[in-house]
């Protein structure tokens, strides 16, 4: 049993703190495999910043362009490994679903609709706006390719993004890599522009709060671990 | 306060037990759980904890899921409604329990120095 919670039980107030404390750590173990990223955080901010960089340093040359295109793909993956191989290491606890998050996710899908109808129209009145690019597929698979890209983001978001720093950052992620592959390298202007200094702001937030989710779950360790030491 | 002895003394004993008492909640401040996890929030062995388990699923009040992580065997644990709902009027009982404490205490002694 327990260190904290008598054998012999008599139900007390030291007892209903001692059961508050188990069910607080509980809550902090579990905000790991949702809400809070730790490293995952900083790896998708040094991301943005990487991008950005890139962005406005020069034209991007073919493998650049490939490279920024997959980078939402290489954050979901390292910070999902980090979560399950890493924060989630001791098992696997997850909270209940938010009742409002369905109902973002469905506006939200609603929003890239409206983009995927804005590419078929774009695609019609100028098709050499999905052209060249690292991907050069002819207009009609560029379009394909960026349409798809768009479909799926619902499902990422829903799936991997599920903190608000992920949601923003996952969004400037996924409809860069959506034109970048779509063979649109001039899109730069409008990610490194106004864009790109939302998403730096957010990505130096996402930094610092990553740090500091990675410190705490470090203390939280720690605790967990001393539950199990002799008194 | 009579209501107040009465809740008391007839708490619900699979909840009252202090390891399923420990189980229940912090189950039900998640979704899901993996045993080793609870394994290691509870301090319980293996064995201890697998037994208090099988009376909480016996009694409706968890859930045990089993399946294998690629050849590694998994067991995860949901508290149901039923159990949310026990565990719940549970702490509602034991909250009324300690708030009237010495009442409580005096009522018993004095029902203890009228027995025969």
């Amino acid at each position: 049993m327990n260190q904290t919670v008598s054998a012999q039980y008599n139900p007390s107030n030291e007892d209903i703190a001692a059961l508050q404390r188990l069910q607080n750590l509980t809550h902090e173990y579990a905000l790991f495999s949702r809400d809070a990223v730790g490293l995952g955080h900083v790896i998708g901010g040094a991301l943005v910043f990487i991008i950005l960089f890139l962005l406005r340093a020069h034209f991007l040359r073919a493998w650049e362009g490939i490279f920024l295109g997959a980078t939402p793909y290489i954050w979901i993956v390292a910070k999902e490994q980090l979560r399950f191989h890493y924060y989630q290491s001791s098992g696997q606890v997850t909270l209940p679903a938010r009742r409002w998050h369905n109902l973002i996710l469905g506006i939200l899908a609603a929003f890239f609709a409206l983009g995927i109808v804005a590419i078929i129209v774009a695609l019609k009145l100028s098709p050499r706006f999905f052209q060249g690019g690292p991907i050069a597929l002819g207009p009609v698979r560029n379009a394909t390719l960026c349409i798809v890209i768009l479909l799926a983001m619902p499902f990422l978001i829903w799936r991997y993004l599920r903190s608000p720093y992920e949601f923003v950052t996952g969004v400037y992620l996924l409809s860069l890599s959506a034109f970048l592959l779509s063979g649109n390298l001039q899109i730069g202007e409008v990610f490194g522009g106004g864009l790109g200094i939302v998403a730096g702001a957010v990505a130096l937030v996402m930094i610092l709060a990553g740090y500091a989710e990675h410190m705490k779950f470090i203390r939280l360790r720690r605790e967990i671990r001393a539950l199990k030491e002799p008194a | 306060m009579k209501a107040s002895i009465a809740s008391y003394i007839n708490v619900d004993r699979i909840v009252h037990e202090p390891a399923r008492l420990v189980i229940l909640t912090v189950l039900a401040e998640t979704d899901k759980m993996e045993f080793r996890f609870l394994e290691k929030i509870s301090g319980l062995t293996k064995g201890n904890l697998s037994g208090h388990i099988s009376k909480l699923e016996q009694a409706g009040y968890v859930e045990v899921d089993k399946f294998f992580r690629g050849k590694v065997p998994v067991t995860s644990l949901k508290i149901t409604p039923i159990g949310r709902n026990a565990l719940e009027k549970y702490r509602k009982e034991l909250n009324g329990a300690l708030t009237h404490r010495p009442t409580i205490l005096s009522a018993i002694r004095k029902r203890v120095r009228s027995l025969p």
